[in-house]
């Protein structure tokens, strides 16, 4: 079967823009074929299990290999010691950090301490999998244990038990400042006050972390690895082991879901490269789900204290407050920039607020390191943001439609300058809430809602819910790449017999980007959609790039290429007659052409999300009956790739909303370690998605894209907790942390519940 | 204890039909299906995606139905037939689930995929003509972290659709 597209539709030429083209990357998926990092063997492969701590905080008093090394089939241990005589790591901890932060470096193998239930001790290296793992545990590890500390509330206390060296668990305090918070507050006729929690959450890709590495040709060290960064990683990967970059080769192959957790380099994959190099064989490592929990990096675990300003008008004048968040026990490489980027700068929104007072904490725990996960402090600032606002409503005794209305930035006022220095450059926020609401017939739904309140006030409780955010993307990180060039880069070659090679230094795992840039090409050089051949992910054949992450590729990628395409399309200029472009390039024996991007500035994507949930009384049991969404993000290169990216989205944001938590005991232990007790959402969870969108193009980059790849997990769950407790607020019900179970929704309801 | 004298390890020998193929191997007693057919066999479209079988990213099917891989010997499998992904459709003649997967965006990641098409053709050999919400219930036993399942639902009802047609 050839590539099809739905009938009708153009193959070549601006048309392509926004045209719903199947996927050119799924043939190898649906058949079996894919290239994970699981599938490569090689002749004379070893494979590596990591020991990793069973305890959440303690002092290493011993460590004895003696009887794992002997056992058959081990080829080496390894502990931190033996790393440190190869000249191995550590790693550095966290880019991007306040002046005056602690940033302790991330050991690749534990030394004195462990920090987290889970972290890497030991690296046994075997024949097989299983031998690895049997001698793994003849590994004798002697722990004295300290007490442990896993909340972001907790570990910031004074008391709390310390991690690193330093009085106290906080890595740094950021304070947001601007226009007279203070005034605001004084003359408020309403102030909302609500402590909230983002709860810790796992990001679970269906494909687990691993890695396979192993010495090649010419002294090169041969990397496959599922990440999103490839030349990220092999840039901390000759940091870490003191290589030169060119003498490392990072290959993503097909990358099984990354969701933010797939970015960072871990202690976990330097051990096993670092393995493979002193052993001179190829080693590979795969994660299993249950180490999965413990191993890779979890995401949100914020306590946000925020109060809301409200003049009498029902105008929001001000915010102010705390908001606390845990990064577990190491910094990973960006991991603060989720609060210091995103949650705290964000928390306006799409509202016109002028002031603001919040302070951003930083704190260590005796849990998994956090990551990014899909929104990375988007979700979060939208959450606290949109619980605040649907309380004022309350407090007001307004429609909650009606107060967000109000106090939206007008579409007339952009560029709009935020109170924390954003600018969002398009948007139009009424027009979306007015389109979401009439998709979900909100008028009528609330007079249902008004008569089933009336009529059958012990029956079934009926929530509607909304969720309006502004979404961030397309980030282009301030270190430029080795010629000095600002952003990711695009290379597009024209041979003479027509065809096109766009590589460029995105890198996808699961987006789409073949067919999306194959389209964008295919576009902007007026040749054909089936002529474009499109390559990332491999350090070897993509130009430099920051891979894919913060919803930036269409944005970053798109404008790299774009760029170079128009370096192609000025360089055909030099035969002497107009011609395709295809001959022009026969006709100068082929063209190629490198751009970079420039560092386009980020856009600010929005949408307006609603949930019809009902709540039965009897069990606490939720079901979410609809949920609809309205996107705007600009211009859309392919619109089945955009509601793809809002289905799951909103998957993951439901899930955050209903379900998922990542728990820890007193102790440190995780309390949900496998999918059994991790519940993540099912087919059955989810009612049939609406998705609806508008368009306000970006103004700040050639191709009026924005990025939208995180939009889902803003939306719905700030619409799947507002509707809930929209049921519940008759039952006296204020506000419920997240996950909403059934328990917790029942102990509410109940006479004398919180 | 040493770590390679338990029966666990002791090596059988299992002889299993995949994708109409015998194959005969020796392999640690202890060894799952899903390794058997990834590692002894290369057939590395059937995928690991947690080891409590809940993902299904495993799934294959054992004398025509669907069983998870990860969660069955390969000394079980002894005797019987096995289909995986590969043995269900190529580029050249690809099955109606395969196509209708494809068509309706139901795959992102692609890392479930090979166990999802494998369990939408067993529900739809079950039930040939599902309505969503059948379809929904149906794939409890599978996990997919990209789509929110919307297409994957889509694709079931489009195979379906083929199914009956062809």
């Amino acid at each position: 079967m050839s590539e099809r597209h739905p009938s009708g539709q153009r193959s070549r030429g601006r048309g392509l823009i926004g045209e719903a083209v199947i996927r050119r990357e799924d043939l190898p998926l649906i058949t079996g074929r894919g290239r994970f990092t699981d599938d490569v063997t090689l002749p004379g492969m070893l494979h590596a299990h990591v020991v990793r701590s069973p305890v959440a905080h303690a002092r290493i008093t011993g460590i004895d290999v003696t009887a794992a090394s002997q056992a058959p089939g081990v080829a080496a241990v390894f502990v931190a010691a033996d790393l440190d005589r190869l000249g191995v790591g550590p790693l550095p901890g966290a880019d991007n950090l306040p002046p005056g932060s602690r940033n302790p470096e991330f050991p690749v193998l534990a030394t004195e301490k462990v920090l987290w239930a889970g972290q890497p001790v030991a690296l046994v290296v075997a024949e097989t999998p299983a031998t690895a793992a049997d001698a793994a545990e003849l590994v004798d590890v002697s722990y004295d244990e300290l007490p442990a500390v896993t909340g972001p509330l907790e570990a910031a206390a004074p008391d709390a038990p310390v991690l690193h060296d330093g009085a106290d668990n906080v890595a740094f305090v950021k304070h947001l400042r601007s226009g007279d918070p203070d005034a605001a507050f004084a003359s408020a006729a309403h102030v909302v006050r609500q402590r909230m929690v983002s709860q810790r959450i796992a990001p679970v890709a269906l494909e687990p972390r691993g890695v396979a590495a192993w010495p090649g040709d010419d002294g090169i060290l041969e990397v496959r690895l599922p990440t999103q960064r490839p030349h990220g990683a092999r840039n901390s990967l000759a940091a870490i082991l003191g290589l030169d970059a060119e003498r490392i080769h990072v290959d993503a192959g097909d990358v099984g879901g990354g969701f933010g957790a797939k970015g960072p380099m871990y202690p976990d994959q330097v051990a096993v490269i670092a393995a493979a190099r002193a052993l001179g064989r190829p080693v590979k490592w795969m994660e299993t789900r249950s180490e999965s929990f413990l191993a890779t990096t979890h995401g949100r675990d914020q306590v946000a204290d925020l109060e809301l300003a409200v003049a009498g008008d029902g105008t929001f004048t001000a915010l102010r407050g705390t908001v606390h968040a845990s990064f577990g026990a190491y910094f990973t490489s960006n991991a603060p920039s989720s609060l210091l980027g995103r949650l705290g700068p964000m928390l306006p929104q799409g509202y016109a607020i002028g002031s603001i007072d919040v302070t951003l904490a930083g704190v260590f725990a005796n849990t998994t390191p956090i990551g990014p996960y899909r929104g990375a402090g988007r979700p979060e600032a939208a959450y606290f943001t949109e619980r605040l606002v649907d309380l004022a409503a309350a407090e007001l005794g307004q429609d909650p439609a009606l107060v967000r209305r109000r106090n939206f930035v007008r579409n007339t006022d952009f560029p709009h300058v935020t109170c924390t220095g954003l600018t969002y450059e398009s948007g139009d926020y009424q027009v979306g809430l007015d389109l979401l609401l009439d998709k979900l017939g909100y008028a009528g739904l609330r007079a249902e809602q008004a008569r089933a309140r009336e009529e059958l006030p012990g029956e079934t409780l009926l929530g509607v819910g909304l969720g309006c955010f502004v979404e961030p993307g397309g980030i282009t990180p301030g270190v430029p790449g080795p010629d000095g060039s600002a952003g990711d880069q695009a290379t597009v070659t024209v041979d003479p017999s027509g065809k096109v090679t766009v590589s460029v230094g995105t890198s996808a795992h699961g987006q789409g980007h073949q067919t999306a840039f194959a389209q964008l090409a295919a576009a902007l050089l007026d040749v054909d959609y089936e002529d474009v051949t499109v390559v990332f992910g491999d350090t070897a054949t993509a130009p430099f790039g920051y891979g894919t992450f913060g919803s930036r590729s269409a944005v970053a990628g798109g404008t790299a290429i774009h760029r170079a395409c128009e370096r192609i399309l000025a360089a055909a200029k030099r035969v002497d007659a107009p011609m395709p472009l295809a001959e022009a390039a026969a006709r100068l024996g082929g063209l190629s052409a490198t751009a970079a991007s420039g560092a386009p500035p980020e856009t600010y994507a929005s949408g307006a999300y609603g949930c019809v949930a009902s709540v039965d009384p009897a069990t606490g049991r939720v079901t979410v009956e609809r949920l609809v969404a309205v996107d705007d993000c600009g211009v859309v290169i392919n619109p089945l790739l955009v509601e793809g990216q809002v289905h799951g989205g909103v998957a993951q944001g439901l899930g955050q909303a209903l379900t998922e938590q990542v728990a820890y005991d007193s102790s440190g232990q995780p309390l949900a370690g496998s999918l059994m007790d991790y519940a993540v959402p099912f087919a059955a969870s989810l009612p049939p998605l609406e998705c609806h969108s508008l368009s306000t193009p970006a103004t700040t980059n050639p191709l009026g894209v924005k990025g939208m790849g995180e939009s889902g997990t803003l939306g719905a769950t700030c619409a799947v907790v507002n509707a809930v407790l929209d049921a519940l607020r008759p039952r006296g019900v204020r506000h419920l942390d997240m996950p909403l179970t059934p328990e917790k929704i029942w102990t509410a309801l109940q006479p004398h519940g919180s | 204890m040493p770590a390679s004298t338990g029966p666990a390890e002791r090596d059988v020998a299992v002889t299993v039909t995949v994708n109409g193929e015998p194959r005969r191997e020796r392999v640690p007693a202890r060894t799952l299906l899903v390794h058997f057919l990834r590692e002894q066999l290369g057939l590395t479209g059937t995928h690991v995606g947690c080891d409590t079988t809940q993902c299904g990213a495993c799934t294959v099917a054992m004398d025509g139905v669907a069983v998870k891989s990860c969660t069955v010997l390969a000394a079980q499998a002894d005797g019987h037939e096995v289909t995986t992904i590969e043995g269900i459709g190529d580029a050249e003649g690809l099955h109606p689930v395969q196509r209708a997967f494809w068509a309706e965006h139901g795959l992102q990641c692609g890392y479930c995929t090979p166990g999802m098409i494998m369990a939408v053709r067993q529900l739809l050999a079950d039930n040939p003509d599902p309505g969503d919400d059948e379809i929904r219930r149906g794939l409890a036993g599978n996990i997919c972290r990209c789509t929110g399942y919307q297409n994957i639902v889509a694709a079931a009802r489009a195979a379906a659709t083929m199914l009956q047609e062809s």
